[in-house]
């Protein structure tokens, strides 16, 4: 009796199993035949809508998932392509350095390689400022050349952008430079235009005034000053800078005139000595 | 690094405060310049002879001074003897500092900073005067020595931290009972 029950329920339950399987088939050949004329769009819209965006969650979620595991797996390399990228970025910097401080010496060498082609009267010897004073109120600088390259007391010291100053002591292997701009430091100087002589003074921190300059001289800002070998201290014709204001008043004896140097006396790097000048003292 | 000193404690080693000395005057003179600003340099030894007289007493801030300032003497272009006696007169100055009331506090190496730098300059200023040496008092005060002062006042703390550091290596040892 059980058994017989058992067997019924088996064969409604296959019965049931192949409708469905028929109803799919049947599903399966219409669709063959209707999709090509649209027929099942509506089908198809009402499971996309349906599917749509539980496709787009999951399919975020497998992103994410995914990335995530990438991530991981490649951390390793990851950390050393980081690491390699940071030692080209380190190494890039100092060839860097490197090349902007070679750039700034070549520049340099040639300045001086110019000055020495449209001064080929003095024998030059270059050499690198290694010092300046401790003192603010002091303006000289200690340069890497002494009496066994030739260097004597008196020598001129010069930029390819004019006058810095004059040798003062010198040691075997270096030699201290009292610059123009030191208030102890004067310099027989004449107005390129008018030929107006007068007296170039350190004021420090890089000004220099032209004192001495009589009344009736004719003085104009802009105006080129240049030694005067006068005293013989200094070779003529050296550049010091140009004028760059004037004063003059019925009060004083004598024009009171500022000088304006090119060179950058708290900035300099390299000079050159003028040594075939014997400077007479 | 110590010896011991006449009170029985452990005194910085003379090897020791010359090496220091040397190395200052050497970055006073190379690497000072190139952190000017306003047109000055700091005065690194002075700064050095000052936090040392505020930590030590005035009595090892003068022989610094004297140190420091002999080999400033011997590195400047100007009259021997003008930076010894200015550094020695301001670490006098700053000595003081170590004795009085406000020893201890926050602010008592920046006073003494800005203060010794004042007398530094001045100082020397007038010694350059004495011996001759023509003196712009005008651009010396207004253009040299007040920036320099502010500048020195800027420098002070970063120098007296790594010279306190020093001293806390090498203060003397002494024992209570």
């Amino acid at each position: 009796m059980r058994q017989a029950a058992e067997d019924n329920d088996l064969d409604v339950l296959r019965g049931r199993r192949a409708t469905l399987i028929l109803v799919l088939l049947a599903f399966l050949l219409a669709g063959i035949v209707l999709r090509p004329a649209g027929y099942l769009n509506p089908i198809e819209n009402l499971v996309f809508g349906a599917l749509a965006p539980l496709q787009y969650s999951l399919g975020w979620l497998g992103q994410q998932v995914s990335s995530r595991v990438v991530a991981i797996r490649e951390l390793g390399s990851l950390q050393a392509r980081n690491r390699d990228l940071q030692e080209a970025v380190d190494r890039l910097m100092i060839e860097n350095v490197r090349l902007r401080e070679a750039e700034i010496e070549r520049t340099s060498l040639r300045e001086q390689l110019h000055f020495k082609l449209s001064n080929p009267t003095y024998e030059l010897l270059a050499a690198e400022v290694i010092g300046y004073d401790p003192s603010n109120l002091l303006h000289y600088i200690i340069i890497d050349r002494g009496s066994r390259d030739g260097i004597r007391t008196g020598q001129p010291v010069v930029t390819a952008l004019g006058l810095a100053g004059r040798v003062t002591s010198v040691y075997v292997q270096s030699s201290r430079v009292l610059l123009l701009t030191d208030p102890s430091s004067s310099v027989s100087a004449l107005i390129e235009s008018s030929r107006a002589t007068g007296i170039v003074r350190g004021q420090g921190r890089g000004a220099l005034s032209m004192g001495y300059v009589e009344l009736a001289d004719q003085v104009q800002v802009d105006d080129i000053v240049l030694t005067s070998g006068l005293g013989g201290s200094l070779p003529k014709r050296l550049v010091i800078g140009k004028v760059s204001a004037v004063r003059r008043d019925d009060v004083h004896m004598f024009q009171e005139i500022q000088v304006l140097s090119a060179v950058r006396f708290d900035r300099l790097e390299s000079v050159l000595v003028i040594q075939g000048f014997s400077p007479i003292d | 690094m110590g010896r011991t000193g006449p009170r029985g404690g452990r005194t910085i080693s003379t090897f020791v405060a010359v090496a220091v000395l040397i190395s200052t005057a050497v970055l006073q003179t190379t690497v000072m310049p190139r952190l000017a600003l306003w047109g000055v340099k700091p005065d690194l030894m002075l700064l050095v002879v000052v936090s040392w007289s505020l930590l030590r007493g005035a009595r090892e801030g003068a022989a610094w001074a004297l140190g420091g300032g002999l080999l400033l003497d011997l590195l400047s272009g100007g009259p021997f003897g003008a930076a010894t006696m200015s550094l020695m007169l301001s670490s006098l100055v700053a000595g003081l500092g170590e004795l009085n009331l406000f020893r201890g506090s926050l602010w008592l190496p920046l006073a003494a900073g800005v203060l010794a730098s004042a007398v530094y300059n001045v100082a020397f200023l007038l010694i350059l005067q004495v011996l001759g040496r023509p003196v712009m008092w005008g651009a010396g005060l207004l253009l040299v020595a007040l920036p320099a002062t502010a500048l020195n006042a800027l420098a002070t703390y970063p120098t007296y931290w790594s010279v306190r550091w020093l001293h806390r290596r090498t203060r003397p040892q002494t024992l209570e009972w």
